[in-house]
């Protein structure tokens, strides 16, 4: 699939954010950054270059300092923090290193967790069925109850993937979610993640330092070329 | 969701939650039992003597002098003489009279020597005369009337012989088994000091301390240890008390039992304020010690904080999740602690009652302890809001 000329999914301009309120370092400083719907982006960044951070914005838990972010048509500061919220938990499926589910609920109650916080004003839209979804994704039925912790690394990483979509987000966003596989696992792991968001038609930014894993993704940037750090 | 999400956040932590659990649990078991026997307590003084107007004694305070008459506590410090008795037994204005003698006892039980105006005057709670489940009251010299306890205890029958001994020991070196006495009644329970006492004619003490055989007439006591008045009209009761007081035969005084409680709940408020103070600070701590055991979770709680934001929960449920926590803890605290005191009640009743002539009912649950609850989780959530808004801070700077 390719990139269809429609209106940017992502697109920010003028970004400035800093933790420290009072230093005038921004971590990030981005002028401009954009991608289109339906587009397979590999976002490379080593450690500190703010690309959490810049997920972070991008999901509407944090704020810029400045400058204007808008995701699949919205612009977020714009919206009050509690929709802001409710738009996250609709709109935008989230897969992380680690840590993407809570480890002592099941496979079936982290997913019905996700639909819980979605579900507040989108009643009229239908979220994916749990359990096709957990099929679809190779994930063996005997583990759809235990607890998290139990599984292993691989499968915990697929129930991430059906956690991330199944509110069926316009734009999937992945932080460095294979780095803490192995290479057969993470070779799987990619083939399963790219034929969902083939699948489900969904746009994805995918952050890594892994230059390897870039004949996955349409279009390859560096961090280090969308934030111009400094004053 | 919300509740589903907490109890197993909890469950997951089980060694920390448990360790306030348990805190908590001990706690709050002190606070609602402090609170359910200062209340018990008081109302089982309370309905331990009804009806009577004056109580009579030798001169001392007027607590002891109620708590060794009626409530079988201390020792008397002086006997009365009989013929001081029959002068306010034949004053116009006294309905009845009901000889007290104490200083005997029967396998660690008190013996009260009386006579049968015990049986018909003697009233406890509200206003209820005593009762017998079985026999009778005096018909010989050797009869004995036991309270329910006795015979519950000692499992004992009517017709069964019993030996006294003197003093009020468990055991005696003088025992009095010359004279046996035989059991011509059972006392129906009636949650005061009666139930432990063994009930015998005046007659009766004054022949096992005669030690001889003696005839009926010599029998007639000497002194006896104290009396309770019933009047005609409650109008007289002061002439009466001075009048008893100026006896220029003997030093005697004559008490109110209600002023004497009365004087009682005074000296005890004290104690009773300190333990509450106490109880409520050992409740504070369990609940700071919550509060700290959450807020230092908060830390290794980071990535499940920024997941949750991650999907979708704004800053307030995490509010919501760190409260809803700790009303859990707080909740099953509650119920535990509750039930830990009722099972430890049920478990020492019987322990108390018979050394301190204390009936503590069985069931803790009042009003007042309902206010304690309420309280109880008032005060959680008061507490547990420092940690709740730190986990708060934490969804919304991730920092």
């Amino acid at each position: 699939m390719s990139p269809t000329n429609q209106e940017p999914i992502i697109k920010l301009s003028d970004i400035k954010f800093s933790y420290s309120k009072r230093s005038n370092q921004h971590l990030l400083n981005i002028p401009s950054w954009q991608v289109d719907s339906g587009e397979r982006v590999l976002l490379i960044g080593s450690s500190g270059s703010g690309k959490s951070t810049l997920l972070n914005l991008l999901c509407g838990i944090l704020s810029p300092d400045s400058g204007e972010i808008s995701v699949a048509g919205e612009a977020l500061e714009s919206l009050p923090t509690r929709q802001r919220d409710s738009f996250r938990a609709k709109r935008i499926g989230y897969v992380a290193q680690s840590f993407n589910l809570i480890p002592y609920l099941s496979a079936i109650d982290n997913i019905k967790l996700t639909n819980y916080f979605a579900k507040r004003s989108n009643k009229e839209e239908h979220a994916l069925h749990i359990e096709p979804l957990l099929l679809e994704l190779n994930i063996d039925e005997a583990h759809w109850q235990k607890p998290i912790k139990q599984l292993s690394i691989g499968q915990q990483q697929r129930v991430a993937v059906a956690r991330a979509i199944v509110n069926k987000p316009k734009l999937l966003i992945a932080d460095e979610p294979s780095s803490a596989l192995d290479y057969e696992n993470r070779d799987r792991f990619m083939d399963v993640l790219m034929s969902t968001a083939d699948a489900h038609s969904m746009t994805l930014v995918f952050v890594s330092h892994d230059l390897s894993l870039q004949q996955y993704f349409h279009r390859v940037e560096s961090m280090s070329d969308v934030n111009i750090q400094g004053v | 969701m919300l509740i589903k999400l907490a109890t197993k956040s909890l469950l997951d932590r089980k060694s920390s939650v448990l360790l306030s659990c348990i805190a908590m649990t001990i706690s709050i078991f002190v606070l609602l039992g402090v609170e359910h026997i200062r209340k018990e307590s008081k109302e089982s003084f309370s309905s331990t003597i009804s009806g009577a107007d004056l109580i009579v004694g030798a001169r001392s305070g007027q607590l002891n002098l109620l708590l060794y008459s009626v409530f079988r506590l201390g020792a008397p410090v002086n006997n009365i003489s009989w013929r001081s008795y029959q002068e306010v037994s034949s004053n116009s204005s006294v309905a009845w009279t009901i000889p007290l003698s104490l200083g005997d006892s029967h396998k660690g039980f008190r013996v009260l020597g009386t006579n049968n105006d015990y049986f018909k005057h003697f009233q406890y709670g509200k206003k209820t005369p005593l009762s017998f489940e079985q026999g009778g009251q005096f018909k010989e010299t050797y009869d004995v009337v036991l309270g329910s306890e006795v015979a519950a205890r000692l499992n004992y029958q009517i017709g069964d012989p019993i030996v006294l001994s003197h003093g009020i020991g468990e055991t005696s070196f003088t025992i009095h088994d010359k004279h046996p006495f035989a059991i011509s009644g059972l006392l129906m329970p009636t949650g005061t000091p009666v139930d432990q006492t063994v009930h015998v004619k005046l007659e009766g003490i004054e022949a096992i301390h005669q030690d001889g055989k003696a005839s009926e007439l010599e029998l007639q006591p000497e002194s006896i240890t104290a009396f309770i008045v019933g009047l005609k009209s409650r109008v007289a009761t002061f002439r009466l008390q001075r009048e008893i007081s100026e006896t220029q035969s003997e030093p005697l005084m004559a008490i109110l039992p209600g002023v004497a409680l009365s004087e009682l709940w005074r000296m005890l408020a004290f104690l009773e304020d300190t333990l509450r103070l106490i109880s409520s600070m050992v409740f504070v701590a369990a609940l700071l010690g919550l509060a700290a055991m959450m807020a230092s979770t908060i830390r290794e709680r980071k990535h499940e904080i920024h997941l949750l934001r991650i999907l979708g929960a704004p800053p307030s449920f995490l509010f919501i999740l760190f409260q809803v926590e700790a009303l859990l803890i707080s909740i099953t605290s509650l119920l535990a602690g509750s039930a830990l005191l009722a099972i430890s009640l049920v478990a020492s009743q019987k322990q108390i009652s018979a050394q301190l002539g204390l009936h503590l009912g069985a069931n803790p649950f009042s009003l007042s302890s309902v206010v304690i609850g309420v309280s109880v989780i008032a005060a959680t959530m008061i507490v547990a809001s420092l940690p709740a808004l730190q986990a708060y801070k934490q969804a919304k700077t991730l920092s």
